[in-house]
């Protein structure tokens, strides 16, 4: 409530639809809780083992699966509270420069995601779920991103 | 600042906190190992170290191109120094093809190695040096560099790990492997039972208290 009565208090600024707003934070959230269980199964395995089963796994244990000791997923976890923080702060203080950089923001998911679903469809050869869900959330990101920035007045 | 808006960003990060600590809870209960069961027992084909004749036996599922059955090695060679009269030592080569390219060529060449009694010595060897071979198209150029370290007779090894009877007891090794449920690669089976275990530690404290049984 707090947060609507910012956005509808600022009169001077442009209306800025809070659908859009409150979409984007549901998506983030998605995305970062699929992001943050896979780093957490990544971690969780105290010791490492290489698994018979394939699909996920095959995708989980390869080698880009991280970044010197550093699971992929981590930076997406990271990614997507970025984007839900800076959201949830632009309803909080109505600043259209958060809004302008977490929107514009949306696109380094888009890119990553991308390059994941190459590896996956060209390199791998197998697909991890958690990895489907991230490239979707992430390209819905990137969706309500433009149409945010495009909502918003030119600088 | 304004008391309501501490509350909203307090109840953001709790309901995050709490989010976080439920996918916790969730993925260590899926990580949890499954129970497997050895069916074939140890016979005159498999490679034993240790007191041959323990009363224990220890028999480990291996893959050379997996890194944890790499971080793994330094742990059971140190098995075989601490329980040395108690414990008999097996490895049992399970190459997970899918998804290591280079782990059955590895097997091969251990297992012609063991050809020349030089069995242990390879499998140390792969081990050590798996980040070098690992990512190799033909990693049997560093192999045989291995094998010329051992001092092996060349002509036989390469002859040996190209027949088809040492490529018969890699797959046979994996049947075994299947036959005993395994699931990862390192697995470990005391006397005939898969252990689940948190940390060498704890695998060692396992295996302490069943000699002292």
């Amino acid at each position: 409530m707090l947060l609507m009565t910012t956005l509808s208090g600022s009169l001077n600024k442009p209306s800025v639809n809070k659908i859009l707003i409150f979409l984007g934070i549901l998506i983030s959230l998605i995305g970062f809780l699929d992001a943050t269980y896979l780093t957490i199964t990544y971690f969780q395995g105290v010791l490492p083992t290489c698994s018979v089963v394939h699909g996920c796994e095959k995708v989980l244990l390869s080698s880009y699966a991280a970044i010197f000791s550093v699971p992929v997923a981590l930076f997406g976890a990271l990614y997507y509270l970025a984007i839900f923080v800076g959201l949830v702060a632009f309803l909080d203080t109505a600043k259209l420069n958060i809004l302008r950089t977490v929107s514009l923001g949306t696109t380094i998911g888009l890119i990553a995601s991308g390059y994941f679903f190459f590896l996956q469809l060209v390199v791998i050869e197998a697909w991890c779920q958690f990895c489907i869900v991230s490239l979707i959330t992430s390209t819905l990101l990137f969706v309500v991103g433009m149409l945010i920035y495009r909502s918003l007045p030119k600088v | 600042m304004d008391l309501k808006r501490v509350g909203i960003w307090t109840a953001v990060i709790g309901g995050l906190f709490l989010m976080v600590y439920g996918l916790a809870k969730l993925g260590a209960v899926q990580s949890q190992l499954p129970t497997g069961t050895i069916q074939d027992p140890v016979d005159s084909s498999d490679w034993v170290k240790g007191n041959l004749m323990a009363k224990n036996t220890l028999i480990e599922y291996g893959d050379f191109q997996c890194p944890g059955c790499a971080s793994a090695a330094p742990f059971v060679n140190a098995l075989e120094k601490t329980y040395d009269n108690q414990l008999r030592l097996v490895f049992r080569h399970f190459p997970l093809k899918s998804i290591h390219p280079n782990a059955a060529e590895a097997a091969f060449a251990a297992e012609a190695a063991g050809k020349q009694g030089k069995f242990w010595e390879m499998h140390d060897l792969l081990y050590a040096n798996q980040f070098s071979w690992s990512g190799l198209s033909d990693p049997n150029v560093l192999f045989d560099n291995y094998a010329t370290q051992l001092k092996l007779n060349m002509d036989q090894f390469i002859n040996d790990r190209q027949s088809d009877v040492v490529k018969n007891k890699v797959e046979r090794d994996s049947l075994t492997g299947e036959r005993a449920s395994v699931a990862a690669t390192p697995s470990f089976y005391l006397n005939g039972q898969l252990v689940n275990y948190a940390s060498y530690d704890d695998l060692e404290r396992i295996i302490k208290q069943t000699i002292g049984q």
